[in-house]
């Protein structure tokens, strides 16, 4: 389930303002002094801890480490990576214990709850960030109280990414970009069907959120939370017919069910060369640029529906409000949101860099992908959607979306179920 | 509750040093009559069956992606994939939470060592007030699972600014009921003459112990060590939370972090785990005796 | 704890007091003990009648963790999963006396060899097994199923579907805690008097008659300390479980254990006063099945 990346221009969410509102998102309790203070002079010496949960994204990351080191030779940057899955359960844990690493990855549906509790520092004086070099949305995504708390890093939107070699040999045409969700479906049948011997699917399935679900939704007029943050759209007609086109595939065997892609991971598919169709990101990337079938794919744009729908969300660079090494902290931070490191991390294929004009060193590193699909899909793209306590639902979508995907049970009746849940965290919000 | 658990264990503990050689005897006797190929094919076929899954592993980590998930299973690898090992290094700091593992499993072992060996001599041979009520308070907590302990733990540890350390991660496996129980008995079966004698040659209780009675405990010591370790290197659930940053972590840990990654590379993984486990059942097979006879004295973990 | 006075104990040979000998021995541990465990029992209990911030902080919320565990119907079915795994753990006693008692007969050859391969995983770690058996258990391309297949079975989604998972991880569970069993029953065995196989040979009791007759009974209290612990280690199924489903499993839901469920809610759910109710839950289980235990030994275990 992913809903690793959120959204891009959800300015209704970060100015919400939690529960426990704060006057910025670094004012919280904690020993140490909200104030940011100066920033680390170039001979300092410290060391800092910096957390991030993909792994594909490690050697980009290790690199702007180390051209950050030549500036400062003195600090020192760990890394710790955590498997995405678990990633919030450990942030949570060190939250509570005050032991945040100093520089850490944030995501949409996370941001306003650390924010609101103050363990975001507040950036708005960090020397060389300046939210105008960065998408809007994006900023505003990332500000709680007017206050700039997190850098963005990313962006991504989704994409349809093929195996061109497994689609001709099922004598299937690659994906022109003007497939509708018929043609998607009978394209995946014909792959089926011919290399099923092979244990070659046409798609890998699965219940990805932001990948999957979402965009399918929204593209037949369903929506997932409504503008108001009040109700849930799992019962929304047009959310139900994305559920009984995915349902469809399964029932006909076209599709590999929810348990089998609970043990193979739709990407895992993807990457070893067993489903020719993947809806996913840009983010995608990273990861395929190292897999066995490097040679044999590329992306083109999302499927169609009734309407445009597309998913665009960013990862943040965030700090620690509460971390005893802020200068050190300020000055890799500062590294991290310039755009020589948006440029390194573009260059190394890990992920299309926020930073405005950047873009091309993303392009450039991974010729042979068509990457500049997803940064024209984020002109009709919607937000990732969120709400104050969005990773509450999101547990309830982890439990339920697979009875609606993949069965037993009434697609309708099962849905109707999240739907009620979800409205019920919903109310608990305001 | 745990009194009456205390004395099945005491029960069980000195069946283990009885050994008969009468029994021994009358058991070849009953023997003679069964086929003797018989037992073999049974303990053959079903001690393979235990080790497969560890040569099953093996095979995995020497595999490439495409050969693990092969239909039907590919038993052994076109080419073994070496690579596997030396990757592990690239995808977890592996040597930094195995050097982490031995040092938690160490300070454990000694720390558990020395302070149950005192205190397990304190209970068995000094007498002082409320002894009793003092060993039953110790002993109760064995009855209680470590659930209840875990959320509070934390705040110890954290309050002791000890999160994300060796000693953090250490401390609270330190101190062991079960590990005192086990050093009592042992001091309560030593003959009283030789503290007799060390006490007249103007010994105080701490020479006493340190000079006569812990050189002269190497077997009860030994199991309390070989459970400790065991314990120690295998744990999960504490170090989970106590150290939460890949480089400060232990192995277990470091294992799980490899699963839900957004690929999953198996080989990598079987190579990953395997190597973690290794330490372990090299020590298992070099002291095969003493760590049966220390797995003997309990199930009980720490 | 003051010195004794002579008087207190005028039956001791040795030393009539150790003076503050004894809190120099004890003071460690005793410190030790009391921070990391009493403390926490008290704080478990203390913290069960609150509820937590999302990052630490409490407020008391009177019963309510308690009213909640009554209605939560995650609770019965993680009651019930653990029973499950427990009672089928159980099951591997009756497997380990027959392989205790043939690993320790007198003058086997390759004995060492055979208890290598037999204790070996009582020295794995869990989480590393784990990770092997779930290739193993796989759908597709696990070697159960492959097995199955030679038989004309279509083998079912062990790990990600209801019951199924919980069976897999029941067998691995067995499988790893079969070897501590035939440890202790072996040590029990050795402990057994010759005569008495000598007295049920003069009467012509065969092989099996003595193993149902003299072995069984004998062994009947290293039988009852082993269901005992296999019992309490049964009920703190985590490592397994957690390491076996992952994470974001559908069968979840229907698999977790009650500890998997104490985990979930204090670390991933932040629910830290509703998880220490669930550790009291479990605390009372594992009480009043030792109990049960205790109260129902008399009736089957037999010391000399």
């Amino acid at each position: 389930m992913t809903s690793r990346r959120t959204l891009l221009g959800a300015a209704g969410v970060a100015a919400a303002g939690g529960a426990l509102a704060l006057s910025g998102c670094s004012s919280g309790g904690g020993g140490a002094s909200p104030e940011l203070g100066a920033m680390a002079a170039k001979n300092a010496k410290d060391s800092i801890s910096f957390q991030i949960w993909d792994a594909a994204q490690a050697p980009a990351m290790r690199q702007i480490i180390d051209a950050f080191h030549e500036d400062y030779p003195g600090i020192e940057v760990t890394m710790s990576i955590a498997a995405y899955a678990s990633y919030f359960e450990r942030l949570r844990i060190q939250a509570t214990g005050d032991d945040l690493p100093d520089v850490f990855w944030i995501n949409g549906p996370n941001f306003e709850l650390y924010a609101s509790h103050g363990l975001l520092q507040d950036l708005s004086d960090l020397e060389g960030f300046d939210p105008k070099n960065y998408p809007e949305n994006l900023i505003a995504l990332y500000t709680y109280d007017a206050k700039p708390c997190a850098i963005p890093k990313d962006f991504d939107t989704i994409g349809l990414w093929y195996n061109r070699e497994l689609l001709h040999r099922a004598g299937v045409d690659a994906p022109d970009g003007s497939w509708s969700w018929q043609q998607y479906r009978d394209a995946s049948e014909q792959v089926t069907r011919k290399l099923r011997s092979d244990r070659i699917w046409g798609n890998p399935g699965g219940i990805e959120t932001q990948a999957y679900i979402y965009p399918l939704a929204l593209q037949a007029g369903g929506f997932i939370v409504s503008e108001d943050k009040r109700t849930s759209g799992y019962d929304d007609p047009g959310t139900l017919e994305a559920f009984d086109f995915l349902r469809g595939m399964i029932d006909d065997g076209i599709a590999p069910d929810v348990r089998y892609t609970t043990e193979n991971p739709p990407q895992d598919l993807f990457s070893d060369g067993r489903a020719a169709l993947m809806t996913s990101g840009n983010w995608q990337a990273a990861v395929l640029q190292d897999s066995v079938v490097k040679e044999q794919i590329d992306a083109a744009p999302l499927i169609h529906g009734k309407q445009e729908g597309n998913v665009i969300h960013g990862i943040g660079y965030a700090m620690s409000a509460h971390g005893t090494h802020k200068p050190a902290a300020s000055a890799f931070l500062s590294f991290l949101g310039s755009e020589k490191a948006a440029r390194i991390q573009g260059a190394a294929g890990a992920a299309n860099p926020a930073f405005i004009g950047t873009n091309d060193s993303f392009f450039d590193a991974l010729p042979g992908f068509d990457l500049e699909l997803f940064v024209d899909a984020a002109e009709t793209a919607l937000p990732y959607p969120v709400s104050q306590n969005t990773s509450a639902w999101n547990q309830l979508e982890e439990l339920l979306l697979p009875k609606i995907v993949g069965g037993p049970g009434d697609v309708a009746e099962t849905a109707k179920d999240l739907a009620d849940r979800m409205d019920g965290v919903l109310a608990d919000e305001s | 509750m745990s009194e009456t658990s205390a004395r099945t264990t005491q029960c069980t503990t000195a069946r283990t040093s009885a050994r008969s050689t009468a029994a021994d005897r009358a058991r070849s006797g009953t023997r003679a009559r069964r086929p003797r190929w018989a037992t073999h094919a049974v303990l053959l076929i079903g001690g393979i069956l235990m080790v497969f899954p560890f040569l099953w592993q093996i095979n995995m980590s020497l595999s490439t992606q495409a050969e693990v998930t092969s239909v039907p299973p590919s038993w052994l690898p076109a080419s073994p994939q070496w690579k596997n090992y030396p990757a592990v290094f690239e995808q977890v700091p592996f040597l930094h939470q195995f050097v982490n593992t031995a040092l938690v499993t160490i300070a454990r072992v000694i720390g558990q060592l020395l302070l149950c060996a005192l205190a397990g001599y304190a209970f068995a041979r000094m007498t002082f007030r409320g002894k009793n009520l003092v060993f039953a308070l110790v002993l109760s907590i064995l009855m209680v699972p470590y659930q209840i302990y875990l959320i509070p733990q934390y705040g110890v540890i954290q309050n002791l600014g000890l999160l994300n350390t060796i000693a953090g991660i250490a401390a609270p496996g330190v101190f062991s009921a079960f590990g005192t129980f086990l050093m009592r008995q042992h001091f309560l079966s030593m003959p009283a003459s030789l503290e007799e004698a060390a006490r007249l040659d103007g010994a105080n209780p701490w020479q006493t112990f340190w000079r006569i009675m812990f050189p002269l405990s190497g077997p009860a010591l030994s199991a309390v060590a070989i459970l400790t370790a065991l314990a120690s290197w295998n744990d999960l659930m504490w170090p989970l939370i106590a150290a939460t940053y890949d480089e400060k972590t232990t192995l277990a840990v470091g294992l799980t972090s490899l699963q839900g990654q957004f690929t999953t590379d198996y080989p990598v993984m079987m190579a990953a785990s395997f190597m973690a486990m290794l330490p372990l059942m090299i020590l298992f097979i070099v002291l095969q005796r003493r760590v049966v006879e220390g797995l003997a004295h309990s199930g009980m973990k720490g | 704890m003051s010195h004794e006075t002579a008087a207190a104990a005028p039956r001791r040979r040795r030393r009539r007091a150790d003076g503050w000998w004894p809190l120099v021995f004890l003071g460690p541990l005793l410190i030790g003990i009391a921070v990391f465990y009493f403390w926490p029992i008290l704080a478990t209990v203390i913290n069960s009648f609150t509820v937590f911030g999302p990052f630490g902080g409490r407020t008391f919320n009177g019963l309510e963790n308690y009213a909640q565990l009554l209605q939560d119907s995650f609770i019965s079915r993680a009651v019930l999963n653990t029973l499950i795994y427990t009672v089928i753990v159980l099951c591997g006693i009756p497997l380990a006396v027959c392989i205790a008692s043939l690993l320790n007969q007198k003058g086997l050859r390759f004995a060492r060899f055979y208890q290598v391969l037999f204790f070996l995983p009582a020295v794995s770690m869990p989480v590393a097994v784990s990770l092997v058996w779930r290739m193993i258990f796989n759908k597709e391309f696990g070697l159960v199923n492959w097995a199955l297949s030679l038989v004309g079975i279509d083998g079912p989604y062990w790990v990600t579907a209801p019951w199924w998972s919980l069976l897999a991880i029941s067998i691995v569970g067995l499988w790893s805690s079969l070897p501590l069993a035939i440890i202790i029953l072996g040590a029990g065995l050795r402990g057994i008097p010759a005569e008495l196989y000598e007295a049920a040979q003069l009467d012509g009791a065969g092989t099996v008659r003595q193993f149902f007759s003299v072995t069984v009974p004998l062994l009947t209290p290293s039988i009852f300390f082993l269901s005992i612990i296999t019992a309490i280690n049964g009920f703190q199924l985590f490592d397994l479980l957690f390491a076996m489903m992952g994470q974001a499993n559908p069968a979840m839901a229907d698999t977790q254990s009650l500890v998997y469920l104490f985990y979930s809610e204090a670390f991933r759910q932040n629910n830290q006063g509703y998880a220490s109710v669930i550790a009291l839950l479990i605390l009372a289980i594992i009480g009043a099945f030792t109990l049960l235990q205790f109260r129902l030994q008399r009736r089957w275990v037999h010391y000399e």
